[in-house]
């Protein structure tokens, strides 16, 4: 166990290294840079800029170096004082920016997780013990249809029905009164009230994989002999699914139970950027549409970091569950 | 409504006796106390009052300049408080202050035809536009309560808009084309600045809210910033804790009044907590110490604060629907007006009908095209003249806009004093033979697949390059509608809707042949750019643009004609009279109506802006919504108000 922890630790660290290469070659690929962007922005409002002007700012914030300068300017500073970089956008460090988002992010990241597998585990349980009956078809379709809409439309959807019956503000996750104020109780039951929303909409999107793959893990153990003989020996149905079949048909859950790490911190992209919520994703966003590079290079290098790191931590409970993973013969 | 319930407490705390016991009374009876009652014949908003009396702030009398400026109030007196709701699209976009706090020795007149005095209260120039004088108002102040003097304006010029640091190229609004200005300050209220060059837009920079308050930085708290006044090692120390690689940007952060809640300010407003922060919401605060008053000597906002949250535009517009935006006209779609009028009497507001001049969506043919073939042609008058006649606007007017657009050719309006009657009207008619008849003229011969040659025997394909938009006039509907009707003529058209970025990118690098744009133009000459080539980023021109910016070193030489134009607009620019400038607008406008550089094809009918019920002095009379006059900026919000809570 211990050799094949090692290993895979100096897989990781070439992995990380050429993500970071790679996420921030992508992010400069595009042609243009950020001023270039800004000045598109100017002048869809009708205003522009100096092309004299821009040149003296594309000197003081350094975009014209070449590649490997700017790149290995960012990454020293990362690694070594821990420093992201300025955000061209905001005017402000990458770091902080991150940081003061990462609350609500996570936050809104469990949340959605745990609801995800509250209804889910049950949903594809029982699925498969109600196979083909009209359990089974409702809990199939509704999760269907929750993966198939788009998840900005229905946040949209949504919105708009908060917004035409219920004459609720659309967009951020306080009230105007709380959205600068200090924490109250208050406060937390207003975020309780608009975080409902981007929770139940990214929740059920997620709900119809874990339904699926849990319905069929139970069916392949459902048939097997030992449930068969737990059944024999007079155990009652509702103990003998938890106690048999599930524990195994979680086994695959487990293991990519790590992969949830990164998906905590993105804050789900699309859906909070339409909702206009306060986490990394519409950062992010952001960031690329205005090749604000330092702060979207951040945001990528960190979701990747936590990628590797969810892998490996699942690479090990894989391992630590099943023999044959750690010798390198599955 | 906006109110929150501290602003009830703050103004039960500030009654003064009698008022008090009538409040008191109301509370007994279980009503909650009027926040505005308190402002009934008082001359400051109760949240200042109730700050004079805790010893925070210094009396009224103190805080305001020997003479303020006094405002007419359009709807009436109004009264203090409430916090007015705002949202914008870009966290950067320093519109809501330019807009609701702008700031100038000068300002525009309510016409929005002229200047009039603001922080100055004397202004003159001398006869050949070369020296401009002001005398500032006695007893100004900053929002820290620190005196504003010349030496202020002296420190902003000498060491920041001369400094090649911090502004290593000047910008069109403060050069007069070749140098800086310099600045005497003979005495603390006295300001002269001096051109070499008669400068003739100096005064009407002044006034614009996005380039007046460049020239108003408080000395006394930048000082530390900037290595010339403090030791540079303690500069350096400082710009690198704040995580910037150099002085000049760390002195640009602390500058920047959007972001920096500490820069002391001007304005009617300040922001306590910026929008760059994690809530995604500025809330700006009234300026104790703002020079303001209306007819009654009561100290101008009426407004307490506003709050600006960035959204995505479908959410702004969603809010404005809902009447939560108390006063909004940028960053609303027109395409949602249909909304706001069916949600108007539901979520009490109104939609007013604003003018907007950048709205007319145009197809710019690049005169300075890298292929001399289609140079040529573009340069020839009767090709674009023919481009012109084969678009048919009424059918695409009625197509998008239900008839309601506007139709006409990228010059001036009627509202800009650069108008010449008649002008803009030039091949609007749909005109297919007529068109053609051109086109067989210059001798584009049509082939057997209906499609004309250029003279080298090349098929005519023109590629158009536009960034998709909904906003105004839909861009790939628009553009498609083009495509078909220059079939008719035998010209081919293939669509290439761009990113913004790589839109810009293809200007600059003078790499397109037609541009599709919309263009203002009502005020040309305070952004010359849209009509004359001053610039590689310009729409019809860039090659001829970079010739001209860099003094002919890079780019290309124009033609002739060309520089009959940029010499007009050299004239306009140093003109040592009104009459001289004017007469130089005449000339552009002339020019572009005869030769018609740029096709329009149409502009929005109006511009959606949102006013809630309980709003008061928002002007009703169409004014224009343009970024050279602050946006909402033209109806001077510091005299907008909300009406008592009844």
């Amino acid at each position: 166990m211990l050799r094949f922890t090692l290993y895979r630790v100096l897989h990781v660290i070439p992995t990380l290294i050429i993500i970071s290469i790679i996420s921030f070659f992508i992010i400069q690929l595009p042609p243009g840079d950020f001023l270039t962007t800004q000045i598109a922005a100017l002048e869809a409002q009708g205003e522009s800029l100096d092309p004299a002007q821009l040149e003296a700012l594309r000197i003081r914030y350094g975009i014209g170096e070449p590649f490997w300068v700017q790149y290995w300017k960012w990454i020293s500073n990362i690694v070594l004082h821990g420093d992201f970089g300025l955000s061209f956008q905001y005017q402000r460090p990458v770091a902080d920016l991150i940081s003061e988002r990462l609350g609500l992010t996570v936050l809104l990241g469990l949340a959605t997780l745990i609801l995800t597998w509250v209804i889910a585990l049950p949903a594809g349980v029982i699925s498969a013990i109600r196979q083909h009956k009209a359990a089974d078809y409702i809990i199939s379709v509704l999760g269907f249809v929750a993966l198939a809409v788009p998840n900005f439309l229905a946040a949209l959807a949504l919105a708009y029905i908060g917004f035409r019956f219920f004459g609720q503000s659309v967009g951020g996750l306080f009230s105007a009164e709380y959205v600068n104020a200090p924490w109250s109780f208050g406060r937390v039951l207003d975020l309780l009230e608009h975080l409902w929303i981007p929770v139940v909409v990214i929740a059920l999107a997620g709900t119809a994989g874990i339904i699926r793959t849990t319905r069929a893990n139970m069916l392949d153990e459902l048939h097997k002999p030992y449930v068969t003989t737990a059944r024999a020996k007079g155990l009652p149905e509702g103990r003998t699914i938890r106690k048999y079949p599930l524990r195994i048909a979680l086994n695959p859950f487990v293991s990519t139970a790590g992969w949830n790490i990164p998906s905590i911190f993105d804050g789900e992209v699309i859906v909070a950027t339409v909702l206009a919520l306060g986490t990394t994703g519409p950062l992010l966003l952001g960031s690329l549409r205005s090749q604000d590079m330092y702060l979207a290079g951040g945001i990528i290098l960190i979701i990747a970091v936590l990628t590797v790191i969810g892998t490996f931590i699942s690479d090990l409970l894989l391992a630590a569950v099943d023999p044959r993973v750690r010798f390198g013969k599955a | 409504m906006s109110q929150s319930p501290m602003m009830t407490r703050r103004t039960l705390l500030v009654m003064g006796g009698g008022a008090a016991a009538a409040i008191l009374t109301a509370c007994s009876s279980e009503e909650p106390p009027n926040p505005f009652d308190g402002a009934e014949g008082a001359l400051e908003s109760p949240m200042l009052a109730q700050k004079v009396e805790a010893g925070e702030l210094p009396e009224l009398a103190e805080r305001l300049p020997a003479e303020p400026k006094v405002v007419e109030v359009h709807e009436g007196p109004g009264t203090f408080g409430g916090t007015l709701q705002r949202a914008q699209l870009d966290v950067g976009d320093a519109g809501a202050l330019t807009a609701f706090a702008a700031v100038g020795l000068l300002e525009w007149t309510w016409e929005a035809d002229g200047a009039e005095p603001s922080l100055a209260a004397e202004f003159s120039k001398n006869d050949t536009n070369t020296e401009f004088t002001f005398v500032l108002r006695e007893g100004l102040k900053w929002s820290d309560g620190e005196p504003f003097t010349s030496a202020d304006l002296a420190f902003t010029v000498n060491d920041v808009l001369r400094n090649t640091t911090t502004i290593p190229s000047a910008p069109f609004w403060f050069s007069d084309g070749e140098d800086r200005p310099t600045i005497e300050t003979p005495d603390e209220l006295t300001i002269i600045f001096r051109y070499n060059n008669p400068f003739a837009l100096f005064e009407k920079y002044m006034c614009h809210p996005a380039v007046s308050h460049q020239f108003l930085k408080p000395a006394h708290y930048l000082k530390q910033f900037h290595p010339d006044h403090t030791d540079p090692a303690e500069v350096d120390a400082a710009t690198a804790a704040a995580g910037f690689d150099s002085w000049d940007q760390y002195f640009a952060d602390r500058d920047n009044w959007w972001t920096n809640p500490e820069r002391p300010v001007l304005g009617a407003f300040m922001v306590t907590s910026p929008a760059n922060a994690q809530s995604g919401t500025a809330s700006l605060e009234r300026n104790p110490y703002y020079w303001k008053v209306d007819g009654e000597g009561r100290q101008l906002p009426y407004l307490d604060g506003i709050q600006v949250q960035v959204l995505t535009q479908d959410a702004i517009d969603l809010r404005a629907a809902n009447g939560d935006l108390n006063f909004q006209g940028h960053n609303l779609g027109y395409g949602s007006a249909q909304v706001f009028l069916q949600n108007e009497e539901t979520n009490a507001f109104r939609m007013l009908r604003w003018r907007n001049d950048a709205t007319l969506l145009s197809i710019c043919p690049n005169l300075s095209h890298q292929d001399e073939v289609l140079r040529t042609l573009f340069l020839e008058p009767d090709f674009r003249a023919a481009l012109s006649l084969g678009i048919d606007r009424d059918d695409m007017n009625t197509t998008m806009l239900g008839g309601l657009g506007e139709i006409r050719q990228p010059v001036p309006t009627d509202a800009s004093e650069y108008y010449l009657e008649g002008t803009g009207q030039r091949n609007l008619e749909h005109d297919v033979d007529q068109a053609n008849a051109l086109l067989d003229g210059l001798g584009l011969a049509l082939g057997s697949d209906g499609k004309r040659q250029r003279p080298d025997g090349q098929p005519l394909e023109l590629v158009l390059a536009y960034v998709d938009s909904t906003a105004g006039v839909p861009t790939g509907d628009a553009f498609t509608m083009v495509q078909r009707y220059w079939q008719e003529i035998g010209i081919g058209l293939s669509l290439r809707p761009v990113d913004p970025t790589l839109y810009t990118e293809l200007r600059s690098a003078n790499d397109f042949d037609l541009d599709g744009t919309t263009m203002p133009s009502d005020d040309f000459d305070m952004e010359p750019v849209w009509l004359i080539p001053t610039g590689s980023n310009s729409h019809s021109a860039p090659g001829y643009g970079q010739w001209y910016a860099t003094g002919g070193a890079e780019g290309m030489e124009p033609p002739a004609e060309i520089k009959e134009l940029i010499g007009s607009w050299d004239a306009l620019r140093s003109a040592e009279t009104d009459e001289a400038r004017l007469e130089a607008g005449h000339a552009i406008v002339t020019q572009h109506d005869e030769k018609m550089y740029a096709i329009g094809l149409l502009a929005l009918p109006f511009q959606p802006v949102v006013v809630t019920d309980d709003m008061r002095g928002v002007r009703d009379d169409e004014p224009k919504l343009s970024f050279y006059y602050g946006r909402e900026g033209i109806t001077k919000p510091e005299q907008i108000s909300f009406t008592a809570a009844s």
